[in-house]
């Protein structure tokens, strides 16, 4: 087995009604790249991510996504993936009311189904179709989604798969405030699947990447 | 073998065996002529017969597409003539061969066009006995499940595979549209009774589907029943009896998510005997795990103090994952894959067929479904009106 690469893995799922553009988010996140068309998320895709959070000492976390259908056949399957996630991102469209509306079912689900300590971040994606030179109506003003998340504890960011904007931002906040949680104490290690932290004194590999600990077969 | 789509591809295959086919051994010097003759029989006819095994065994995994396994069959005839190849092997791969070309199913077109106006016009879906809805989806879905092939779960399990049509997708684009239908037809009823009434027509579809061992369409029916949409509807549920509700609640029971959809893999699917359609979610999200855990090439091995030494040059095909993904195949899909004995009413399907056209998975058709459902049945026009965070 490789050295690991990381300090924690923290296992996040990103929820939200049927094309409000999560898989977009994952592949921008993990690819750099934006996925336009891309065909429903079937079941359940995952992604990962090395994230070097700043702070006093450079923390290294590989975030583990997993992207979930929004489509009703497989609902339940995004269901069974909540217990766990350490963080979740609750999606919406910014130019879609109804995603936006829809965002207290889904917090609903994951309040019932996920650990409690779960560190949710609504997301308000695709804010690039609002800008530009023929902008398309907003229908979820910031301030609307702002008090919300606040009403609800939920952390608040909007972003744009497609220019990249924000996405990375918000995937760090949520991981933050989860190993803010960790170092509390909250995360029990053997109970929370949602965390995991690298073997105790492991050394981190200067030029580690996902690759690297590909190995173990 | 069955892995070889990992690093080539089937034509590449053929000809690398063919050209070790007609390996010319180099023999070791000093030989006798007799010697020789013997040796050369030895290591050249032990290569033929490998390659021939091999053949044998591309000609059983039974995962090509129709097109490109009629052109490798013909180049394996053909191959099997020029070789002049006899003995037992030969008969055995030109049986294989003369029965994978008669299995070949390319796509047929459907020309029941007439028959499917004449019928779907007239047709209403509460006519259909809820059984024999249930065994015409049932067929369709069996139908559908039956075409994933090993390169199918190999595609899906590759890292950075364009996944984008092969047999899953085929099947889980159909399957999606099921509770769009199912919402559909509830909706456009417009009194809460007649609601109600499409609301126990599925209920029992699902229920039916249950005894057939369709899994799969019957989730389908659950996750419509289940759906905001639908379960608002509260005027639409006082109509419908404790004996349906009773119905569909066995059905929530297998698809509960708890423990990791224990009541359905423990209790449903252990206690069902094949034919049947398995739930696809599940079955996606276990190749989801072997494509995210385990890498396609291994670039470090155990070094001889039990730490990892890389690999040199070009890393190692990991077997263990395709062999990961074999044992997927045999235990998950192939069970699954025997065919209903159950009757075809061309009718009936053209009617789904016709259904299933008209529904159209995307965002647009949701909100459709969600502006529908405020208007059968007003309530609070959304939460955020009895919230008080509009005022903001």
């Amino acid at each position: 087995m490789a050295s690991p690469a990381w300090h924690y893995v923290l296992k996040f799922i990103i929820t939200g009604d049927a094309a409000v553009g999560k898989s977009s988010l994952l592949v921008r996140l993990t690819d750099q790249r934006f996925l336009a068309n891309p065909d429903p998320t079937l079941g359940v895709e995952f992604g990962s991510k090395l994230l070097t959070l700043p702070g006093p000492e450079a923390t290294v976390i590989k975030l583990q996504c997993w992207d979930t259908a929004g489509t009703e056949s497989f609902r339940s399957i995004t269901r069974s993936y909540y217990r766990g996630a350490a963080g979740c991102l609750l999606v919406y469209d910014v130019t879609s009311r109804r995603s936006f509306d829809n965002i207290r079912t889904w917090l609903e689900d994951v309040r019932t189904h996920a650990d409690a300590h779960v560190s949710c971040i609504l997301v308000g994606n695709k804010v690039d179709l609002c800008q530009g030179d023929d902008p398309k109506e907003r229908a979820v003003p910031t301030e609307l989604a702002e008090q919300f998340a606040a009403e609800e504890g939920l952390l608040f960011t909007e972003a744009s798969a497609r220019s990249g904007e924000g996405v990375e931002a918000a995937f760090t906040r949520a991981a933050q405030e989860v190993l803010a949680k960790v170092r509390g104490g909250k995360f029990d290690d053997d109970r929370s699947p949602g965390v995991k932290l690298s073997k105790p004194g492991a050394a981190l590999p200067v030029d580690a990447t996902t690759r690297n600990q590909c190995c173990s077969v | 073998m069955a892995s070889f789509r990992v690093f080539t591809s089937a034509e590449e295959l053929l000809d690398l065996l063919v050209r070790r086919f007609w390996i010319q051994p180099s023999p070791p010097p000093g030989l006798a002529p007799a010697e020789h003759e013997a040796w050369v029989a030895c290591t050249q006819q032990g290569v033929q017969r490998s390659v021939l095994h091999a053949f044998g065994c591309i000609l059983q995994l039974d995962d090509m597409s129709p097109t490109d396994s009629l052109c490798i069959l013909e180049r394996m005839k053909d191959f099997i003539a020029a070789a002049h190849v006899a003995g037992p092997e030969a008969h055995h791969l030109q049986s294989l061969i003369e029965h994978a070309v008669n299995a070949v199913d390319l796509p047929s077109e459907d020309d029941s066009e007439a028959l499917r106006e004449a019928v779907t016009d007239k047709m209403q879906l509460r006519e259909i006995e809820p059984l024999e809805l249930a065994r015409q989806l049932t067929i369709m879905e069996n139908g559908l499940f039956r075409r994933i092939r090993l390169a199918d779960c190999v595609q899906r399990a590759t890292e950075h595979s364009a996944e984008n049509s092969d047999n899953f997708t085929r099947f889980v684009s159909t399957n999606i549209k099921i509770p769009l239908w199912v919402a559909q037809s509830i909706l456009n009823e417009d009194r809460s009774q007649r609601r109600a009434k499409v609301v126990k027509y599925w209920i029992a579809v699902a229920d039916r589907c249950r005894a057939l061992n369709n899994f799969s369409t019957m989730a389908a029916i659950h996750a419509a029943l289940s759906a905001p949409f639908i379960s608002r509807l509260k005027r639409t549920w006082t109509h419908v009896s404790q004996r349906y509700m009773g119905m569909l609640a066995a059905c929530a029971r297998i698809m509960d998510s708890g423990k990791s959809f224990r009541n359905y893999r423990r209790v449903a699917l252990a206690a069902a005997v094949p034919p049947g359609v398995p739930f696809m979610g599940i079955l996606l999200s276990s190749l989801q795990f072997i494509h995210d855990g385990t890498p396609d090439y291994v670039c470090y091995i155990p070094g001889p103090n039990g730490n990892s030494v890389p690999v040199l040059g070009t890393p190692l095909v990991n077997f263990n994952k395709w062999r990961k993904v074999c044992e997927f195949m045999d235990d998950s899909v192939k069970p699954w894959q025997k065919p209903f004995n159950l009757h075809v009413l061309p009718p009936v399907q053209a009617y789904i067929e016709d259904a299933l056209g008209t529904v159209n998975p995307s965002q647009e058709f949701d909100e459709g479904l969600w502006n529908m459902s405020l208007l059968r049945e007003p309530g609070p026009r959304d939460w955020l009106e009895t919230s008080g965070v509009e005022k903001a």
